[in-house]
C-alpha cells in the first residue's frame, strides 16, 4: 500500500511539475499572441478601456505606450507582463477597471455551477439509456434508446433552449425564461446542455459496456454462482468506467469554454460569454486570463482523470508497484 | 439490471422534482418582488462593472436611460437642447459660457446640488486614476477650466472656440454626479437611485421620492440584459418583463400585421453606412463608389433586414427627423441604370465576357466585411452583395470583429466595412463627420481627405449662430453624397412592445433617454 502512495504521490509531483511546464508554454504563447494582434496596441487599449466606439487622442495614446511597456522589445514587454502575473496579479480589465479576479471568479462559478449540473444531469440520462441498451442489444428498447441519442445529437443546443422556454416559460409558465441566481434559473440552462452530454456519452457509454460485457472472465464469476447484480455493478461497470472516465473529462473541459450558446440565449454570465463579450470589447487582461485559465483547465482535468483511472484500473495499479 | 433502470429513473424524477419545487419557490419570491411595482426592462446591452461610474467611457448611456444621472442640458423628442439640470445658459464671450442651475435640486443622498458640486463632477473627467476619467469628453467639450461665480452660476472656459459646447453637455457622460459612498456608490439627481449592478447582466435602481421633477411613479426598474431579441420576446410572454425595448423586427411586423401586442416604434439617429476605403484600390475611383451608391436598393435593403418596421432608406447621413440639422434637398436614389451608364462612361466594362466588369485591366473584387453584435449587419451585407453583383462587381463578404475590421480596411485589405453608428448623439451635427471623415479624425480609416470639408466642419465648430451653421453642414452633408467616403444605407428604427400595462414609455431618438418619472406600470 505504501508503495501505492508512493506511486500516486510521485505521479502528482510529476503532472504539478507538468501544469507548470504547459503553464509557462501556455502564458509564452498567450503573449505572443497579443504581441502579434493585428492593429495598434494603444489605440485598441484606449478605445477599450475610455471610448468604446469613439476617438481616442495621440496624448492618450502615448501615456497608454508607456504604461503598458509597448514602445519595449518583445522580451522586456513579456516580463514586464509575467512578473506580476507570478504574484497573482492579473491586472485589471480596460473596460471595467475592475481587478481581472473580481470578474473573472463570478463568471467561473456560473459556468461551474452550470456545466457541472449538466455534467451529472446528462451522464444520468447516458448511464439510464446505455445501460437499457447494452441491456439486450438489438432489441427494441436498445434501437429506441439509440434513437432518442441519435435524435439528440442532431438538435442544435440553440434550437432546443429556445424549444425550452417557449414551453415551459412562455406557455406552461414554470420557469424563469432567463437569468440566473436560484436554482428555478438553473433548469432550462442545464436541460439544454445535459441533453447535450446525453446524446454524445450514450452512443459512446453503451459501447463501452458492450464491451466490457464480453469480458472472457465474466464466464468464470457465473460459474462462482456470482448474481448479475454482482457482475454488473462491480465488474462491468468498473471496466467499463476507465475509457469512460476520459470521455467525461473531456466532456466538462469542452463544457467549461463551450457553454456558450446557452450562456447567451438564457442570459447568464459565464466564461464563455464573459470571453466573447472581452474579445468584442478587445479587453486584453480578461482575455488573457481566460486564455490560461482555460489551459489550466484541461491540464487539471487530465491530470483528475489520470488518477482517477489509477484509482479505479487495477492493472495499472498493478504495474506501477512493479515498477 | 431492470432495478437500475428503475434507480435511474427515479434518481431523475427526483431531480427534476426538486428542480420544480425549487422553481415555484422561486416564482412566489418574484411575485413579492412584482408586488412593488417595479419596471422590468429586457434591454440588449448590460452594465460594464458593479459600480459604472456614468462618465466614465460610454456608462453615461445606462445610467442616463436608467433615470440615475442627468446632464445640464438635455434634449427633446424632436433634438433640441433643453435646460435640464442648468435653468439657463448662455454664451459670453467665443470661449465662455456662463450656465446657471435649477435651484433645490437635490442629489441623492439628499444634499443640495451646489455650482461647487458641478465644477467637482467635471474636474473628474480629467484626473487620470479617477473611475470618472474620460478624455473622450474632456475633448468633446473642448475645456479649459470652470470658474464658480456663486452658488448657482458657473462659467466653463473653453481651449478655444466651440459651438457644439452646449450639445456636448447633452452628452450622458457629462452627469453631474456626486463621490459615490459604500451605501450609494452612484450619487446622481435623477428621479432613480441606483441600488445595485452586476456586470454585463443587470441594473437596479429604486425611486428617489425628492426628485427635483416630481415623485416617479414606480417604485423601482430594474433593467436585464437579454441578448437574444427572440428570447426578450419569449421572457415577454412568460411575464418575465414588462418591456422588451429592442424588440425583434420581423417578431414586431407580425404583431403589427395582426394588430397586437402594445407596440412602441420611432425612428433613431443610429445610421447603417458602409465606410469605403478611397484613398487607395479600387475604390478610389469616384464614377465606381457613386456607382454603387446608385446600385443600392436602400428602400429593399431596409424591407428585408429589418422586416419592413425597422428602418428606413437614407437620404444622407443625417434623418428627416432631425431637422435642425438634415440637408432637405438631398437624396440617394436607386437607380440601376444609371449607375450602369456611369459604369460605361468610365471604362468599367466587361471586356473578357465573365459577367465582371474590370478596372485597370483586372476583374473588380471587393471584399466587405461587417461585425456581429446587431442582428441588421449580416443580412444588409448579404443583399448588399446581392445586389453589387447585378452591377457586374465580384463581391466578397464576411464577418469580423469591430477593431480588425477597421484595421483592415486602413490596411486596404478589404474595401468596404458595414458599420452602424449613432450619427448624432449629443444631437450636433459635427461629431459624426469630424470622426469619420475628417482628414485627422479618430475613425476615419477610409483614407479620405478632402481640404474644403475640413474647411466646413472647422467653421461649423466657430459658427455659434444655429441659422448661419446650418448651410456648413448643408454643405458638408453634400459633399459626403458626392464623394461618397461612407455610404449611407439606411436610419434605424427602434421597436419595442410592452405587456400592455406600460405608461408613459416613449422612444427617444437618440437612444440614450428612457426612465422618467411619469414611466409608470398599470396595475390589473
Amino acid at each position: 500500500m505504501k508503495k501505492i502512495a508512493n506511486g500516486v504521490t510521485g505521479l502528482i509531483c510529476q503532472r504539478l511539475a507538468g501544469l507548470l511546464a504547459v503553464m509557462f508554454g501556455v502564458s509564452f504563447l498567450t503573449f505572443l499572441l497579443y504581441y502579434f494582434a493585428p492593429g495598434d496596441k494603444a489605440l485598441a487599449i484606449g478605445q477599450a478601456r475610455y471610448s468604446g466606439e469613439g476617438d481616442v487622442q495621440p496624448e492618450i495614446i502615448a501615456m497608454i505606450r508607456e504604461e503598458f511597456g509597448l514602445d519595449k522589445p518583445f522580451l522586456s514587454q513579456f516580463f514586464h507582463w509575467l512578473s506580476p502575473l507570478l504574484q497573482g496579479d492579473l491586472g485589471r480589465s480596460l473596460v471595467s477597471q475592475e481587478e481581472v479576479w473580481l470578474i473573472v471568479i463570478p463568471n467561473l462559478q456560473e459556468t461551474l455551477t452550470l456545466s457541472i449540473t449538466a455534467l451529472l444531469l446528462g451522464l444520468g440520462l447516458a448511464f439510464v439509456l446505455s445501460v437499457v441498451s447494452a441491456q439486450k442489444p438489438g432489441s427494441l428498447m436498445d434501437r429506441v434508446a439509440i434513437g432518442v441519442a441519435s435524435v439528440g445529437a442532431a438538435v442544435p443546443s440553440y434550437w432546443l433552449g429556445l424549444m425550452l422556454i417557449l414551453l415551459f416559460a412562455a406557455t406552461l409558465q414554470w420557469l424563469p425564461s432567463y437569468g440566473s441566481g436560484s436554482f428555478s434559473h438553473l433548469i432550462l440552462p442545464a436541460t439544454t446542455l445535459a441533453l447535450w452530454v446525453m446524446t454524445t456519452q450514450t452512443r459512446l457509454f453503451r459501447s463501452f459496456l458492450l464491451e466490457a460485457q464480453a469480458a472472457p472472465h465474466l464466464e468464470a464469476l457465473r460459474l462462482r454462482q456470482v448474481t448479475e447484480t454482482e457482475i454488473f455493478w462491480c465488474h462491468v461497470l468498473r471496466h467499463a468506467l476507465i475509457p469512460a472516465i476520459t470521455m467525461i473529462g473531456i466532456e466538462l473541459a469542452a463544457l467549461l469554454e463551450g457553454a456558450v450558446i446557452v450562456e447567451v440565449i438564457f442570459s447568464r454570465n459565464g466564461i464563455g460569454s464573459l470571453f466573447v463579450s472581452s474579445v468584442m470589447s478587445r479587453d486584453y487582461p480578461v482575455i488573457m486570463c481566460l486564455v490560461l485559465l482555460s489551459a489550466f483547465s484541461y491540464v487539471l482535468i487530465n491530470t483528475l482523470v489520470e488518477l482517477l483511472q489509477d484509482a479505479i484500473n487495477p492493472v495499472k495499479r498493478v504495474t506501477r508497484v512493479v515498477v | 439490471m431492470d432495478k437500475t433502470v428503475l434507480r435511474g429513473s427515479l434518481f431523475a424524477t427526483a431531480l427534476y422534482g426538486v428542480a420544480a419545487f425549487m422553481g415555484s419557490t422561486s416564482l412566489l419570491v418574484d411575485s413579492a418582488i412584482a408586488s412593488e411595482k417595479v419596471l422590468r426592462i429586457g434591454y440588449p446591452f448590460g452594465p460594464t462593472s458593479s459600480v459604472p461610474d456614468p462618465r466614465a467611457r460610454q456608462n453615461g448611456w445606462m445610467s442616463n436611460r436608467a433615470g440615475v444621472s442627468e446632464t445640464l442640458v438635455g434634449l427633446t423628442f424632436e433634438m433640441q437642447q433643453y435646460p435640464r439640470l442648468a435653468s439657463s445658459y448662455e454664451n459670453i464671450s467665443p470661449t465662455e459660457w456662463k450656465v446657471v442651475i435649477r435651484s433645490g435640486v437635490k442629489f441623492h443622498d439628499g444634499s443640495i446640488m451646489t455650482a461647487k458640486d458641478v465644477k467637482a463632477s467635471f474636474d473628474k473627467l480629467a484626473v487620470k486614476d479617477h473611475s470618472a476619467h474620460n478624455p473622450r469628453l474632456w475633448k468633446l467639450l473642448g475645456l479649459k477650466k470652470i470658474k464658480v461665480v456663486d452658488d448657482r452660476t458657473l462659467i466653463f472656459i473653453t481651449e478655444k472656440p466651440n459651438s457644439a459646447f452646449l450639445w456636448a453637455l447633452t452628452e450622458p457622460s457629462a452627469a453631474v454626479l456626486k463621490e459615490g459612498t459604500e451605501a450609494l456608490p452612484i450619487i446622481g439627481t435623477g428621479p432613480f437611485i441606483f441600488s445595485s449592478a452586476k456586470a454585463n447582466k443587470q441594473y437596479v435602481t429604486h425611486a428617489f421620492a425628492d426628485y427635483w421633477g416630481g415623485t416617479p411613479k414606480l417604485d423601482g426598474i430594474v433593467l436585464d440584459k437579454i441578448g437574444d431579441p427572440s428570447v426578450a420576446a419569449l421572457a415577454l410572454k412568460a411575464g418575465d418583463v414588462d418591456l422588451v425595448t429592442n424588440y425583434a423586427e420581423p417578431e414586431f411586423a407580425e404583431l403589427q400585421n395582426n394588430n397586437e401586442g402594445q407596440r412602441f416604434r420611432a425612428e433613431t439617429l443610429r445610421l447603417f453606412f458602409f465606410m469605403v476605403r478611397v484613398s487607395d484600390g479600387v475604390l478610389s475611383n469616384k464614377p465606381l463608389r457613386q456607382a454603387i451608391s446608385l446600385g443600392l436598393d436602400r428602400q429593399l435593403i431596409a424591407q428585408v433586414a429589418l422586416a419592413g418596421v425597422g428602418g428606413s432608406p437614407a437620404k444622407s447621413i443625417f434623418p428627416v427627423d432631425m431637422k435642425s440639422w438634415v440637408n432637405t434637398e438631398l437624396s440617394l436614389p436607386y437607380d440601376l441604370q444609371r449607375a450602369n451608364e456611369l459604369l460605361d462612361k468610365a471604362g468599367i466594362k466587361d471586356t473578357d465576357g465573365n459577367g465582371i466588369r474590370e478596372l485597370d485591366g483586372k476583374d473588380i473584387t471587393l471584399k466587405m466585411r461587417s461585425y456581429e453584435g446587431r442582428a441588421a449587419l449580416r443580412p444588409t451585407l448579404e443583399i448588399s452583395q446581392q445586389l453589387l453583383m447585378k452591377l457586374g462587381l465580384n463581391v466578397e463578404i464576411a464577418m469580423g470583429e469591430f477593431g480588425a475590421n477597421n484595421d483592415a480596411l486602413k490596411a486596404g485589405e478589404i474595401q468596404i466595412n458595414l458599420q452602424a453608428w449613432n450619427a448624432a448623439p449629443q444631437g450636433h451635427p459635427d461629431y459624426f463627420p469630424s470622426t469619420l471623415v475628417q482628414t485627422d479624425g479618430g475613425f476615419n480609416f477610409s483614407g479620405y481627405s478632402n481640404p474644403k470639408l475640413d474647411a466646413l466642419l472647422e467653421q461649423g465648430r466657430s459658427e455659434f449662430d444655429p441659422k448661419k451653421a446650418k448651410p456648413i453642414y448643408d454643405q458638408l452633408q453634400a459633399i459626403i453624397n458626392e464623394d461618397l467616403p461612407i455610404i449611407p444605407l439606411f436610419h434605424k428604427a427602434q421597436v419595442s412592445v410592452g405587456n400592455g400595462k406600460v405608461k408613459g414609455y416613449r422612444i427617444h431618438p437618440a437612444e440614450t433617454y428612457l426612465a422618467t418619472p411619469e414611466l409608470d406600470l398599470a396595475r390589473q
